[in-house]
């Protein structure tokens, strides 16, 4: 339909935008700034004069954090947590939620109330009961306790029942089922290959969990050497006690050291995040996706 | 075949001893299946069923490596100690209204970003914006807070500079209790805003175009066209998001609020969940930290209830 548009509505359609850009410019400007403070020269950062782009133009935060062995003892035990933690968590949700989606599953609402009724159930008043299974089943101090207590979450669980419900057709199983395939054969054969959507949602929403994984070891996990990066991050930039061996590497040269001491924060910062920011896209997508998935249950 | 079907059919014909025959006739057919949930279901059992029962360390004087039921019991003693503590009135307070300033203001922001996006043409510049949006929810609180801290440094941080410009500080803000709730309240109005949006964004899209074309022809302009059939139609999503907000108000997360307070801050920082990290885990007081929290989750079912019943009356929505 060509409509003429009026003065009014371009001035209105105009304002909306101007209040959108600000909104989205005041999310990215915190990410931008970040990664311009981390590459600046650091006696402009200090000094207050970065606000946007990177003013001179230095790498050796960098360099001076690739010398701290514990910044990449964290990173190296966050991508063990994140491996380990994306595959136990797709086996668990896959096998235990197939059954579920089964029509001719004797018991499956029960099972489903089972799951459910936990959910309900939450905040701090579970935090010293689990405290205590973890102590007595032996997890504590270990790295199992921030994967076993995590290896399954029902909501992952719901929407890979949905899922399986929606998109394989009963009678596909059927006949695997009539040409004598065991139900474990039918589940990895004919339902997996078809379930690449729902196990991409899995995989996204447990990188996203294992790589912030922060209060259980906080919790669980004391000793420093199965500490996640976000325990590290912690350390460094919250309770403003800097990387010893960073700082180390950094004075070499005296007369920068408390610039660089400064600007580590930020290097620090983006060599996190960058992992989540490179795959951005790709969670944004399966997130949405999933987050979409879950609305149709309510 | 659909075993609900002849469940009751069997009953009748066989008696009790039938019904029991059924039963296991029906769990044999599946038993390969069963096996498959069995480790799912032990799972949900030692993690959430465990735990729920370890409640009940709350009424006893637990003691480190006793089993969850080998604790002499000591009825409401623990209870009754945190109504008398000195802390009791800070930490509700405080809990409070973190979790009401959190729904004040946070709540507003998605469901006015959406309304935006939804007047928008562009489709471009709109998933753009979206996306940029989304970005924060998916970085830690660690991170975040990190951030926050880093670009509050006193003289060169970026946040306070531009504090600085307005009210003339020379205090680090994070040590001031008095700034403890805007802090926590902007960074997760920041977090959260985009994300938040995807709901009502999904409820907006639903709307028939229909009736924009009809109101239209009536002579609607656009903020008629907003005022009476935008806004009713996400209505029942907005009144359904803020109650299940509203039951949660006192249950206020402990990882920012660990994160961000500090005892400088204690004053307007230190809610239920941080204070149940300290006395429990920290000081090893297991019993009376389960009481605390259990305290909690009682008032957070009497919110719920309230907010749900407040909607039914006023709006006809409701969660039951």
């Amino acid at each position: 339909m060509a409509m003429k548009k009026s003065v009014g509505t371009v001035i209105i359609d105009s304002f909306i935008g101007f209040l959108l850009l600000c909104m989205g410019f005041v999310t990215i400007y915190p990410f931008i700034f970040l990664l311009s403070a981390s590459v600046s020269n650091p006696l402009d950062l200090i000094a207050g004069h970065v606000t946007l782009l990177p003013i001179g133009f230095s790498l050796n935060s960098y360099g001076y954090l690739m010398h701290s062995s514990d910044l990449w003892l964290a990173y190296y035990n966050t991508l063990w947590y994140t491996v380990v933690g994306v595959l136990v968590n797709v086996v668990m949700t896959v096998v235990f939620a197939f059954p579920l989606s089964r029509k001719d599953f004797y018991g499956r609402s029960a099972i489903m109330l089972f799951m459910a009724v936990p959910m309900f159930i939450g905040g701090s008043v579970n935090m010293i009961p689990s405290f205590i299974l973890v102590l007595r089943l032996g997890l504590f101090d270990t790295r199992w306790a921030i994967i076993i207590p995590s290896m399954m979450s029902p909501m992952l669980v719901i929407m890979a029942r949905i899922f399986f419900q929606s998109t394989i057709p009963d009678s596909l199983v059927e006949a695997s089922r009539i040409d004598g395939a065991s139900e474990l054969r039918i589940l990895a054969r004919v339902v997996l290959p078809l379930s690449l959507p729902i196990v991409s949602v899995i995989v996204i929403y447990n990188i996203v969990i294992f790589w912030n994984v922060y209060t259980t070891a906080l919790l669980y996990v004391p000793d420093v050497r199965y500490q996640p990066l976000q325990v590290y991050l912690q350390r460094i930039l919250i309770a403003n006690s800097p990387d010893a061996k960073a700082l180390n590497a950094a004075s070499a040269d005296p007369s920068l050291s408390m610039s660089v001491a400064y600007q580590l924060r930020y290097s620090t910062i983006v060599v996190s995040i960058i992992p989540i920011v490179a795959m951005y896209p790709v969670l944004q997508k399966y997130f949405v996706q999933g987050s979409m998935m879950g609305a149709i249950k309510e | 075949m659909d075993p609900k079907a002849t469940l009751l059919p069997g009953m009748n014909r066989r008696g009790i001893s039938g019904f029991f025959k059924k039963q296991y006739r029906m769990f044999s057919r599946n038993l390969y299946l069963w096996i498959l949930v069995l480790p799912g279901i032990a799972f949900v059992a030692i993690f959430y069923y465990i735990p729920m029962i370890g409640i009940s360390v709350a009424f006893t004087d637990y003691k480190i490596g006793l089993g969850f039921f080998q604790a002499p019991f000591v009825g409401l003693q623990w209870f009754g100690q945190f109504f008398q503590s000195i802390f009791f009135w800070r930490l509700l307070r405080n809990t409070a209204l973190l979790g009401f300033y959190a729904v004040l203001f946070g709540f507003p922001f998605p469901v006015f970003f959406a309304l935006l996006l939804n007047e928008m043409k562009g489709k471009i510049f709109k998933r753009t914006i979206q996306s940029v949006s989304y970005l924060p929810h998916f970085i830690s609180t660690v991170i975040i807070i990190g951030m926050t801290v880093t670009f509050l440094q006193p003289g060169s941080g970026i946040l306070w500079v531009i504090v600085n410009f307005f009210t003339p500080t020379s205090a680090t803000l994070l040590a001031d209790p008095k700034w403890f709730r805007p802090i926590y309240i902007i960074t997760d109005i920041w977090q959260t805003f985009g994300w938040n949006s995807i709901m009502f964004l999904a409820a907006l899209s639903s709307v028939d175009p229909q009736l924009y074309e009809s109101s239209r022809m009536d002579g609607a302009n656009r903020w008629q066209q907003v005022w009476s059939i935008t806004l009713p139609s996400i209505l029942p999503t907005v009144l359904t998001l803020l109650i299940l907000r509203m039951g949660s108000i006192v249950d206020v997360g402990f990882e920012k609020a660990y994160l961000l307070g500090n005892p400088a801050t204690y004053e307007t920082s230190d809610v239920i969940s941080t204070y149940v990290y300290r006395t429990g885990i920290l000081n090893g007081n297991f019993s009376f930290a389960t009481a605390v929290g259990l305290f909690n989750s009682a008032i957070n079912i009497v919110f719920l209830f309230i907010a749900n019943t407040l909607s039914k009356k006023f709006n006809e929505t409701s969660l039951w």
